[in-house]
This record gives structure tokens, C-alpha cells and sequence, in this order.
């Protein structure tokens, strides 16, 4: 978790990723971060985010970054 | 749900319905036009006659669209020198052509008044009486745009400034092309036109005598909208009413190529073919009711300053 | 009957009528067939024959969907009876590039009848113009095909079923009907929005009874997208007409130009999101939530929020099947990397979203039509977003170190009133009547720009007098009341609903009769023909 959220300042340093749950909603992380930040965690995680997951949902919070990136893991 | 609330719900609709219903009655009855006053302002470009000056132009055409793509006023006064003006609008009911007649000989005094035969034919809905009734009762839908003349406030009277410098024309520049077939076929048989159309035609006519003004009866070249079975009909009814007619389809010198002079096909001229008809017929009607040569007159020059427009409009590009 | 349009007596006053009539009277299992024979009736009013293109369409999705759906399941069945890892990533990986084989098929199929009725007229004229240009005699015979109604709208939706069934997103459909009532529902067919099947086929099958919320709702945003269309956009369309036709032959200065560029702007947003509140309202009707179309676009602060906030369903779906795609491919995703190490953190993603943006502004451009206006009309916007993705970082160093604050009610304006500009120049493009006629337009908004024709009272002879004008700004701040309601949250039907009805009532009276009275339609206007259905 702490990688993520390190991750996430460095895309994009003006945020609390601790407590925002509406990162996609309210346009905090636009569609380049988003690029940067799918390239990062499979580069970290040794995962591969397919383009289905790529959805507010799974976007709008640290914790849902989170809970996406360990269930993926899991299927691999 | 329960019975109790849907009927409520439906009532409710109901006298919601027949309330508005009850406006817009009263509405229609404060926009229906007073007898004098003239009814017919919301097509702007018929209306660009009253732009004109009164008693300056000597040639009126009612008519349809086939009227506004082959009529052309600004080419037919370079060519010979007659001011006219097309008083056309798009699918324009006979009726609707009585009152514009009505309007233009308010202000006009025009030697000649052309009528497009194409109207003629088209059938008005007041066959129906009961939709004519609704039609009536809710005129708001025909006049609403009256609002601008009997706007409580009375910003202005309804002016009519602005001057169309096509004079009615309107320019079609596309091409798609018909066939070159024989559409007129000479035959005894007739397609009679509407009772109550004709009854119009009569009508106007006769207005037109009361006033001295002489009436021609035109049909224009169109593949699509006219057959010898109309051509004599037209025939018929003028001469009931004592009317020339000159039906362009059959004049063999105009030439019209229905490959590029049509701008869809056969239904209406585009404006190589219009190029074509006001050759012609700008000299048939110069000659035919002696019309005078306007060209260096100075109250026309405004005229004069229109024909570069127009040409660069109607050039080949 | 012959429809040309949504908001016309035929549809509004005896088609939807009549569906709602059926809708209500015939039992529950009937009704999803009630709104598929409707659907295929009104199809059948516009196009006819070429009702075939889009049964074709779907018959082709229903059968790619199942057959994806069989090789899911072969494919979990054999990952189960698999022993190791190793083993199962083969079985995965052997799927997966035969489902993607089956899912280009079905692609191919859906867009090659949209590429080739569309497309292929412009295709083979271009190649001809490039025969002459090397003087070649030769040339092809340039095809024409008539469109079905609606094709670039369902073609979207049908890519869009299919990749998500591969994708495991949503269940292949094992009922037709459903599918064909999705790609053909009636309000949608001919101006979208583009819908997605997770979010309208459900619902649109239930057969579910009408509501009278949802009726009197619907109603109502029915009303306003009327009283849009043709009290404001058939109003500018005569003006709008003159400038766009005459400009050349009048030589109109810069300033008329301008004029024109924003009033075909707000008939194009008042003809299309007013279209879009009828189709909308129809569906709510039934139940149905049809995806929103608009956010109040000219409330945007840039061109990229801007294309979020107008026609949304296609933005998104050039976002879902374009967008991501490209950029998440595993090429672009190992550049973005190198890039993020090479160019840091604000300008390593950018390589691969311009290429991304590319792609998406070139099938914009074309997909809203078949010519080089479009084509740079979709490089304009490419060019102005990747600039703007360009600029942000330095722009941001910039407001700090001038003391800017971005979130400032000034800066907010002026960043507004610049994207709408930029907007308006785009769809003068857009409506200009070719490459040439557009540039000719921008020289001339550059070169001779004067405010002399607006002030000398000459604008007031392209054929809208002081009445019209005076309509036209009333009307406009209603939508645009409406508009800042909505931008805040709330919705200003809820804020009716909720008042006495001698207030409630009056209001809604007052909206018919609006419309009535300063509707500019009847003889001497010619109503716009929906401008989306062209494209």
C-alpha cells in the first residue's frame, strides 16, 4: 500500500490519497495520469492491468487501486 | 397501485390537458388576424416584395418552389431591362398564393401577374372538414408569428426592410442528374385539377382583372411535376378564365439538358437550367406584353448594382 | 407517415403516442416485443429496404457474442482439468488469441458495412484526384451507396457488445430480441446517444409498466428539447445559412464571420442536445435511463473537458475502444515507461496518448463524415489538445509564479470564455462547405477582422430582425438558467415538481405556449434537418 500511494505523489503530487475517494470523479488523476500510473504498478507489482479494469470504480481511491492490484495478483 | 390515486393521477392529466387546450383557444382568437391586416408575413423571402418600393415593379410570380428555382428576376432585368419579382415559397398552397396576390397589389401595380401552374395541383387538407375545424379553432399554430405585429408593447410596427437581392430567387447551385426522356406526350386525356384549387385560380383571376392587371398562366420545365394530362387541364381553365398560358415544357428552343440543368433529378431546375428559361422567357414576356426598358432609368439603379452579385452567384466555378 | 426528424407532429404527436398506447394495454411479456416492433417499424419508415444492414448487424453480434461465450467456457473448462501454472497460462494464452480472432470478425464485419457504405465514395474519389494528380488517365468508378438511418450510431454499438463480451465485461445475450432491441430502440436509432448494452438492454427488455412520474418527467424534457430546437436553432438557422453560403460571394468581413462561427455553435448545441432531450424524455417514458448526451459543454475550461461534457457517448466510446486500447498496449505501455524515466513525470505519458489522441481525433473527424473538412476538423482538435497536454506544465509554473489562482473566479471565466472560442473556430470548420471554403474562412477571421458590420446595423439583413433577436437572448438565458441549475446539481424539474400546483401548472402552460408562439417554424421558415442523423 505504502508503494502505491508513492507511487500516486509522484504521478501526481497534489492530492491526500489517504482519504480521497473520488480521485476519477473530480478529475484529480486525468486520462495521462492514468497512463503513467497503469505503467507503474505493473512495472512495481509484476502484474497486467487489462483495459477492463481501467474503470472509475477501480480508480477513484487509493483502497480500490489497492484491492484491484492484489486480486489481480491473486489470478495470476 | 391503488384505483383511488391512478384515477386521481389521469384526472389530473386530463384538466391539466384541456386547460392548456383553453389557453391556447383564447390565444388563437387574440392572433387571429384582423380583416384588413395583412396575414401572410412569416415567409421572408415572398415578403421581400414589400421591400421594394411601391409601384415599381412590373411583373409579379406567384408559385412553389418549381416557381423560386426558374424564375429570376435579376437576370431576366440585365437581359431586358423589366423590374419583376418572384413571390414563391416552398409548397406554397393555393390559398396561401390568393393572399400574397392580395398583398402584392396593395402596394404594385404591375403590368403582368404570372402564376406557376404546379400549385395548382396541390392539394389543400381543408377536404377534411373536422382537421379544418381543429386548424381553425387553434389558428395560433398558423398566425403565432403575429406576435411580432400585436406585441403589446408595440416595439414597432412589422417592417419590411429587408430587401432580397435575388427578388425571390433562389439560387440552386447543386446538380443530380435525370434523364433526357420525352415527359411530354401528347394526349387527349386530362388530370383535372382540384375543385376547390380551381376555384382559388378563379378567384384570383378575377382580382387581378378588377385591378387591370393582365394574368399568365406559366408552367415550368420539370420532368418530375408535369405530364400533357396537366398541360391540359391548364389549358382548359384558361381558357375559362380568359387567361394566356405558356407551358415551357414544350418550348423546344429553351433546350433544357436534364443531365446538368436539374438540381434533383427532373424536380426542379437548377441554375444552369433557370440560365436557360429566363433567356427565354425574359424576351417572350418583354416582347409579348411590351414591357419598357427600365435599364437606364435612374430610379432603377439599385437594380443595375445587383447583376455582378447575381453573376458571380451563377457562374461556373 | 414519412419521419424526418424527432421533433416533428409524426413522431411527437401519433408514433410515440401510439407505442405508449400499445405499451400500456398489452400485458407485461408482450411489451419488450411492443418496443422491438416499433423500433423495426420506424426503421422501416426511414430506410426501408436498408433495414437489412442493421439486421445484418445484429444477427452478426448475437453469433460472435455466443461463440466468444463457448470458447470462455472451453477454455475454463480445460484451465480446470490442467495440473501446473505453466500449463494453464498455454491454455489462456491459445484462447485468447483465437477469441481475438473472433471478436476481429465481428469488428470487421460491423465496421466494413459502416467503412464501405460510408467511406468508400470519398475513398475512390480521393484516389482519383491522386490519378490526375500523376497524370495517369486512368480513374475508378466512384460507388454510391444509400446509408440506413442511425448506421454510424448502432455500427458503435454493436463494437461495443461484442468487445465487451470478449472482454468479460457483461454475458453474451442467449436472447435476440434483446440485442435487436438494444441496437434499434426507436428513440435512439437516428441521433444516439451511443448506448451500451450494460447500461439500456436489461431495462429496455423488462416490459415494465409506465410510471406516471416518468411519463409527466419525460413529457417535460420533451417540451424543453422542442422549445430549444426550434424557438433558438431554427431561428439562427436562416443567418447562420446566409454567413456559411454567402461569405465568399459578399466578401463578409472577419467580425460577420465570427458571428457566425458562434451562432452555428449554438445551433448546432441547441438542434442536437435539444433532439437529445426528446430522445432522452422518450425513453424515460418507458422507464428507460438513456445515458446523458450533454454536461452543459460551454461551462468547460478546456478543450478536453470540453469534449467530456458534449456528445459524451462518443467520447467515451472513442475513450473505451480507442483511447486505452492504444495506449495500454504492451508497446505503448514499455514507452511510457522509458519515457517516464527519460522526461520525467509531466511529460513522460505524453508520447504515447498523442498517439493515442491521434487516432482518436482522426476517426472523430471521420466518423462525422466522409471529407477533408472533417478530417481537419479532427486535426484541429488533435492539435489543440495535445498542445493543451503539452502546455499545462509550463502554464502551471507560470499562474504560480504570477500569482494566479487557477480555482479564481476571473481565471475560471477567462479559461471558459477561451475554450469557447477555440470551440466555436472548430465548428465553423465543421460547417464550412470544404477544405478550401474553411481555410478561406480562418484567413479571412485573421486577416480582416472588423466589428464594422455588426455595429452598422448590416447584420440585421442576413434575415433575423430586432424581434427575432430579442427572442433569441430570452431564450438563450433560459437554457441558460437551466443550465447553471444543473451545473450546481440540481435538477430544475425536481425544483417545479415541488412547488403548489398554481405555481407548477402555469410554468409547464407557459413552456407549450412559448413554444407556440415563438417557435420559428411554419411557412416561411425551413426547419433544419437534424444534423447528426447525416453522419
Amino acid at each position: 500500500m505504502e508503494t502505491l500511494i508513492e507511487i500516486l505523489e509522484d504521478i501526481q503530487p497534489d492530492a491526500d490519497y489517504e482519504t480521497c475517494t473520488t480521485l476519477i470523479d473530480d478529475h484529480i488523476l486525468g486520462s495521462l495520469q492514468i497512463i503513467s500510473l497503469v505503467a507503474e504498478i505493473e512495472d512495481e507489482f509484476d502484474i497486467s492491468i487489462p483495459t477492463v479494469e481501467i474503470k472509475p470504480e477501480n480508480f477513484n481511491s487509493a483502497a480500490a487501486l489497492w484491492a484491484m492490484i492484489q486480486r489481480l495478483q491473486d489470478e495470476d | 397501485m391503488d384505483k383511488k390515486v391512478v384515477f386521481r393521477k389521469l384526472a389530473g392529466a386530463a384538466i391539466f390537458i384541456l386547460l392548456l387546450a383553453l389557453v391556447l383557444l383564447l390565444l388563437s382568437y387574440w392572433f387571429y388576424p384582423q380583416q384588413s391586416e395583412d396575414i401572410t408575413m412569416q415567409d421572408v423571402k415572398p415578403n421581400g416584395l414589400l421591400a421594394e418600393e411601391d409601384n415599381t415593379i412590373d411583373v409579379i410570380l406567384f408559385g412553389d418552389s418549381e416557381a423560386y428555382t426558374a424564375f429570376s428576376p435579376v437576370q431576366m432585368w440585365r437581359d431586358e431591362g423589366f423590374p419583376s419579382f418572384v413571390c414563391a415559397s416552398s409548397s406554397q398552397y393555393i390559398s396561401l398564393t390568393e393572399s400574397f396576390v392580395h398583398q402584392a397589389l396593395e402596394h404594385q401595380k404591375p403590368k403582368l401577374v404570372v402564376l406557376e401552374t404546379y400549385a395548382f395541383y396541390r392539394k389543400m387538407r381543408s377536404d377534411n372538414a373536422f382537421i379544418t375545424r381543429i386548424e381553425n379553432m387553434f389558428s395560433i399554430i398558423q398566425y403565432h408569428n403575429r406576435w411580432k405585429i400585436i406585441s403589446p408593447i408595440k416595439m414597432k410596427s412589422a417592417d419590411y426592410t429587408w430587401k432580397d437581392d435575388m427578388k425571390g430567387y433562389k439560387y440552386a447551385k447543386m446538380t443530380t442528374k435525370g434523364q433526357n426522356k420525352q415527359h411530354m406526350i401528347p394526349t387527349d386525356k386530362i388530370k383535372p385539377i382540384p375543385e376547390t384549387n380551381a376555384k382559388y385560380v378563379e378567384r384570383i383571376v378575377e382580382y387581378c382583372k378588377q385591378k387591370g392587371v393582365q394574368v399568365l398562366f406559366i408552367s415550368t420545365p420539370s420532368t418530375k411535376n408535369w405530364t400533357y394530362e396537366k398541360h391540359n387541364a391548364v389549358v382548359q381553365l384558361a381558357e375559362k378564365t380568359g387567361v394566356d398560358y405558356l407551358d415551357l415544357n414544350l418550348q423546344k428552343e429553351i433546350k433544357i439538358d436534364w443531365h446538368t440543368d436539374t438540381a434533383d433529378a427532373g424536380d426542379h431546375l437548377n441554375f444552369r437550367g433557370a440560365k436557360k428559361v429566363n433567356a427565354f422567357l425574359g424576351k417572350y414576356l418583354a416582347e409579348t406584353y411590351h414591357l419598357k426598358d427600365k435599364r437606364n432609368d435612374p430610379a432603377y439603379a439599385e437594380w443595375n448594382a445587383l447583376i455582378p452579385k447575381f453573376e458571380f452567384l451563377t457562374s461556373e466555378k | 407517415m414519412k419521419f424526418t426528424s424527432y421533433i416533428s407532429i409524426a413522431y411527437l404527436a401519433i408514433f410515440l403516442p401510439a407505442v405508449i398506447l400499445l405499451y400500456t394495454i398489452l400485458p407485461k411479456k408482450v411489451r419488450p416485443f411492443v418496443l422491438l416492433a416499433a423500433s423495426f417499424t420506424f426503421f422501416w419508415f426511414i430506410s426501408e429496404w436498408l433495414i437489412c444492414y442493421i439486421l445484418i448487424s445484429i444477427v452478426s453480434i448475437y453469433l460472435i457474442a455466443l461463440w466468444l461465450n463457448k470458447l470462455k467456457d472451453k477454455r475454463n473448462a480445460l484451465v480446470k482439468e490442467a495440473e501446473n501454472k505453466e500449463q494453464k497460462k498455454a491454455i489462456k494464452k491459445k484462447s485468447g488469441r483465437n477469441q481475438l480472432l473472433v471478436l476481429l470478425l465481428g469488428v470487421l464485419i460491423n465496421i466494413g458495412i459502416l467503412a464501405v457504405i460510408k467511406y468508400s465514395p470519398f475513398f475512390f474519389v480521393n484516389v482519383n484526384l491522386f490519378l490526375k494528380l500523376i497524370h495517369s488517365s486512368a480513374r475508378v468508378s466512384v460507388p454510391a451507396f444509400a446509408a440506413p438511418i442511425g448506421l454510424s450510431f448502432y455500427s458503435l454499438q454493436a463494437v461495443s457488445y461484442i468487445h465487451d463480451v470478449y472482454k468479460e465485461k457483461i454475458k453474451a445475450d442467449k436472447n435476440i430480441g434483446r440485442v435487436a432491441l438494444f441496437m434499434s430502440f426507436f428513440p435512439v436509432i437516428m441521433e444516439g446517444p451511443i448506448c451500451r448494452y450494460a447500461d439500456t438492454a436489461e431495462k429496455l427488455w423488462s416490459g415494465e409498466r409506465l410510471h406516471y412520474r416518468n411519463v409527466t418527467f419525460g413529457a417535460q424534457r420533451i417540451a424543453f428539447g422542442i422549445l430549444k430546437k426550434i424557438v433558438i436553432a431554427d431561428r439562427l438557422n436562416i443567418i447562420v445559412t446566409t454567413i456559411f453560403k454567402d461569405h465568399e460571394a459578399f466578401n463578409y468581413d472577419g467580425g460577420l464571420i465570427l458571428l457566425g462561427a458562434i451562432l452555428y455553435t449554438i445551433e448546432l448545441y441547441t438542434e442536437f442536445s435539444g433532439t437529445i432531450d426528446v430522445v432522452i424524455g422518450s425513453g424515460e417514458m418507458f422507464g428507460v435511463t438513456i445515458p446523458e448526451n450533454f454536461r452543459q459543454p460551454f461551462f468547460a475550461k478546456s478543450i478536453s473537458e470540453f469534449w467530456q461534457r458534449w456528445h459524451i457517448t462518443l467520447g467515451t466510446w472513442f475513450r473505451d475502444y480507442i483511447f486505452y486500447p492504444v495506449t495500454m498496449s504492451k508497446p505503448m505501455k514499455k514507452m511510457t515507461k522509458n519515457c517516464r524515466k527519460k522526461l520525467g513525470r509531466d511529460y513522460g505519458p505524453l508520447p504515447a496518448s498523442i498517439i493515442a489522441f491521434f487516432c482518436v481525433w482522426l476517426c472523430n473527424g471521420l466518423w462525422h463524415g466522409a471529407g477533408w473538412e472533417y478530417i481537419f476538423f479532427g486535426m484541429y482538435h488533435f492539435a489543440l489538445i495535445s498542445l493543451g497536454s503539452l502546455i499545462l506544465p509550463l502554464s502551471n509554473k507560470l499562474l504560480a509564479k504570477l500569482h494566479i489562482d487557477r480555482h479564481k473566479l476571473p481565471y475560471k471565466i477567462f479559461t471558459i470564455l477561451r475554450t469557447a472560442l477555440l470551440v466555436c473556430i472548430g465548428e465553423m470548420i465543421f460547417n464550412s462547405r470544404g477544405l478550401h471554403d474553411a481555410l478561406g474562412m480562418l484567413k479571412t477571421l485573421f486577416t480582416r477582422f472588423t466589428f464594422k458590420s455588426i455595429f452598422d446595423g448590416s447584420v440585421l439583413s442576413l434575415g433575423l430582425d430586432g424581434h427575432d433577436i430579442i427572442i433569441l437572448c430570452v431564450t438563450l438565458a433560459i437554457v441558460l438558467t437551466v443550465g447553471i441549475l444543473k451545473e450546481r446539481g440540481k435538477d430544475p424539474r425536481e425544483l417545479i415538481a415541488s412547488t403548489p400546483i398554481f405555481v407548477r401548472w402555469p410554468i409547464y402552460m407557459l413552456l407549450v405556449v412559448y413554444t407556440v408562439v415563438f417557435g420559428a417554424y411554419g411557412a416561411g421558415y425551413i426547419p433544419i434537418d437534424p444534423i447528426y442523423a447525416n453522419f
